[in-house]
């Protein structure tokens, strides 16, 4: 069935969500969003992007959104989606440079991103604090994306199996599995870099 | 029970997400082997090390980045009529992939020039004012995000081209790319007195999707696409 729409009806629908409830939503969560997304993506320009990409289609979709689970863990579900889609797509496309000069470094990191340093730490503690996340990051990093996508739910987030299990859509024993493996996996990756 | 099973169940029940049967088995061999017990405080280290991670906060801008971006269309910046004028998204009967959804934009220029782009080249950013009124962009809409856009959205212009910085194509780019939420293209195809070239330009926040699939030609010449 053909249908055509226009952006003004496009922009109508658009108009009549709910926005201040939506608006209230990402006020309260989009920070937590955003540490998902750097959990899984391990860099900022990236999180950004899938923080945004995730927000954006949670907004479209708000109709959908049945509040039988948490909006953050529906978002969650969003933001795996998009990427492990995400990642499916990179391993295909090849990157190469136009004429112009791109802000930041190879991998699109900019240096407007900065980290907020822990002003109660000393330091010394913070650098040692940089360093340990930054291999704990490349561990992650390893992971299968949907092992490093329940381990980050379950011992970033604090989210139960049975959140998880809902918000991947998964069964409880794959939750368990992945988790245990995906805890597994890290440790290991930890160990050949020299973290205890 | 024995070990291989008991190693299985052991992030569960660090977790406490085994059944009191299971939990119980757990810890009765627990006391019994301390090759489970050091797996188990492997794992509890790791679960600990995890935890302790600091958050990562984005920038201060990213809040209003989200409630801009998702309630982009009545913008002050976009203005209705503009849109009212711009977008026609037809579906095919059959087949999502092969739409195009073609967009007139007539005041390119005008419209650039009131929204703030990222512009990629340092400095030297080009004067929007005297943008050429039209471009021609194709913008591809991932299939992540759904059905909001058809397969292919086209903003459809015609420049007077000798003068068209690629800082201005990224930026007419991005803008298309913010509507449709996809990295968007731009073809030179089709316009006469023009080899074929087209060249790509990525999402409008980070610059790695760029690539480039063809040879952008010394100097352009443009017209208005046939519609």
């Amino acid at each position: 069935m053909a249908e055509v729409r226009s952006l003004g009806l496009v922009a109508g629908n658009v108009l009549a969500r709910p926005r201040r409830e939506f608006d209230r939503l990402v006020q309260r969560y989009h920070k937590q969003a955003y540490n998902v997304a750097y959990r899984l993506t391990g860099n900022h320009a990236d999180a950004e992007d899938l923080t945004q990409e995730a927000f954006l289609r949670a907004f479209r979709f708000f109709d959908n959104y049945r509040r039988d689970l948490p909006f953050e863990n529906w978002l969650y579900r969003i933001m795996s989606n998009l990427f492990v889609d995400e990642v499916r797509r990179k391993s295909r496309v090849r990157v190469q440079s136009l004429d112009a000069p791109l802000g930041g470094d190879a991998h699109g990191e900019s240096r407007a991103y900065l980290e907020i340093p822990d002003t109660r730490e000393s330091p010394e503690r913070v650098v040692l604090h940089e360093e340990l996340d930054e291999q704990v990051q490349k561990a992650l990093a390893s992971l299968p994306p949907d092992f490093r996508m329940t381990v980050i739910l379950a011992d970033i987030e604090g989210l139960s199996y049975e959140e998880i299990s809902e918000t991947m859509r998964c069964s409880l024993g794959t939750v368990r599995s992945r988790l245990h493996r995906g805890r597994k996996l890290l440790r290991a990756r930890l160990a050949e870099t020299g973290i205890k | 029970m024995h070990c291989r099973r008991i190693s299985g169940l052991l992030s569960a029940y660090l977790d406490a997400e085994l059944s009191d049967e299971e939990m119980g088995g757990v810890s009765a061999h627990l006391d019994r082997c301390a090759a489970c017990r050091q797996e188990l405080e492997e794992l509890r280290e790791t679960k600990r090390l995890l935890a302790s991670l600091v958050g990562k906060t984005p920038r201060i801008e990213l809040e209003r980045l989200l409630v801009t971006r998702a309630h982009q269309a009545p913008s002050p910046f976009f203005p209705a009529a503009l849109a009212g004028a711009l977008c026609r998204i037809a579906t095919a009967p059959v087949r999502p992939k092969t739409v195009v959804a073609t967009v007139m934009l007539s005041l390119a220029g005008m419209w650039l020039a009131s929204t703030r782009v990222e512009s990629p080249t340092d400095g030297g950013s080009p004067d929007l004012a005297e943008a050429p009124p039209h471009l021609l962009l194709r913008a591809p809409v991932s299939p992540v995000l759904g059905a909001g856009f058809a397969d292919g959205a086209t903003l459809v212009a015609a420049p007077p081209v000798d003068s068209l910085p690629p800082s201005l194509l990224y930026a007419s780019a991005s803008r298309l790319g913010d509507l449709t939420g996809a990295p968007a293209s731009v073809s030179l195809a089709n316009w006469p007195g023009m080899s074929r070239s087209r060249f790509r330009i990525g999402s409008r926040f980070n610059a790695t999707g760029v690539r480039s699939a063809g040879v952008m030609p010394a100097s352009w010449q443009g017209a208005l696409l046939p519609r």
